[in-house]
């Protein structure tokens, strides 16, 4: 599963199909919008039909300041690119966001793929609250806002596979706003540092629903200003 | 999926099946949800579960009459929204319910086909959508 963040070959049977809604959590500078870079490469290269396109929402100033790398055997001019359709939102602007995912259904063609980095930088605390009237007003946002998200993308995937994937900062050990997130997303990627300068990317498996607990863990590296997969490695024992 | 959810998942399925409730299904709901099942039948019973349906997508969201005199009318998605107090509060903050009584009022009301179907253009709810 965590295959699908990094560079893979054509016809490569280890890409499993994901999750409709994923969330990629990782504290800063992990490399997140690398890794939902090289994510939306892989949908758009996966696409079958010849119109599908994957759609990478985010806060233009972020993606003019912090680009993401590129993994390396990527061509900056290749066509795929063609295929990502950047859909500029700015920070703060939760309404935007919300207001693209109500019209969702209104799409001629629905995108393979939907992803929004820093999805929580959309959701400022201080207009939120002014908006609601309310302490909470982030949170009641947020809830709307997933809500909407996960209708959308449940409707769209009866027409045809279309997946979401959302990345969000963690400052902690865990995401702000997890108890929230998991009640509409249920793939949780998370990212830590490894304290040598490489990151671990894992799924988070959650134990007593009868599957195996290995977990697939991929460590890489951003340090060279490419996405550099380390290696892949399984955790955890069977039971 | 907790156990109570995949329960009431068995039940409401029986009962779409069938779009028909019997005792044994109303009692398994009334145990799993308990007062608030109560409410969602008597909403269900006063054909207060309206169906927003945007034509051609499909794609729609329900609309659920509150119990109180304003008789305030709450936008749902059964299985998993609605934007009344209550869902925020005791389900998503506290995790103290399953569901709310609206959620339950649309969940019954869709399962049973007695939803009061409202169709409007794509646009039309796009606009209602982003009002969420």
């Amino acid at each position: 599963m965590v295959e699908r963040f990094f560079f893979t070959k054509p016809g490569d049977s280890n890409l499993q199909e994901s999750d409709s809604i994923t969330l990629l959590s990782g504290p800063p500078s992990c490399g997140k919008t690398s890794l939902l870079f090289q994510f939306a490469i892989n949908s758009a290269s996966r696409c079958r039909s010849g119109n599908s396109k994957v759609v990478f929402i985010c806060s233009r100033r972020r993606l003019d300041t912090r680009p993401p790398y590129l993994s390396q055997g990527i061509d900056p001019g290749s066509d795929i690119f063609q295929r990502i359709k950047m859909k500029y939102i700015d920070e703060g602007d939760d309404e935007g966001i919300k207001k693209y995912f109500a019209a969702f259904h209104l799409n001629d063609t629905l995108p393979a793929a939907v992803i929004v980095d820093d999805f929580g930088d959309f959701f400022d605390e201080r207009s939120c609250q002014e908006r609601y009237g309310n302490p909470r007003g982030r949170d009641l946002a947020l809830v709307r806002t997933l809500a909407l998200c996960h209708n959308a993308i449940i409707h769209a995937n009866k027409k045809g596979p279309c997946k979401l994937l959302l990345s969000d900062t963690r400052h902690g050990d865990s995401p702000r706003s997890l108890f929230i997130y998991k009640r509409w997303i249920p793939t949780i990627f998370t990212v830590k540092g490894d304290g040598s300068g490489s990151f671990r990317l894992q799924y988070n498996n959650y134990p007593g629903n009868g599957c195996s607990n290995r977990t697939r863990i991929a460590k890489y590296s951003v340090a060279f200003q490419y996405l550099f997969l380390e290696g892949i490695t399984e955790e955890g024992d069977e039971r | 999926m907790s156990a109570s959810n995949l329960v009431a998942e068995s039940v409401w399925k029986a009962i779409e099946s069938t779009h028909s409730v019997n005792e044994e299904q109303l009692s398994v709901l009334h145990f799993l949800f308990g007062k608030n099942f109560e409410k969602a039948t008597r909403i269900v019973d006063q054909r207060g579960v309206k169906k927003i349906i945007g034509e051609p997508s499909g794609r729609s969201i329900l609309q659920v009459v509150g119990e109180s005199r304003r008789k305030e009318e709450y936008l749902c998605f059964a299985d998993n929204y609605c934007a009344c107090y209550s869902f925020f509060y005791d389900i998503i903050n506290r995790g103290e319910q399953l569901c709310c009584k609206h959620q339950l009022a649309a969940r019954l009301a869709e399962s049973l086909g007695a939803c009061v179907e409202v169709k409007v253009s794509d646009e039309q709810l796009a606009v209602l959508l982003s009002e969420l």
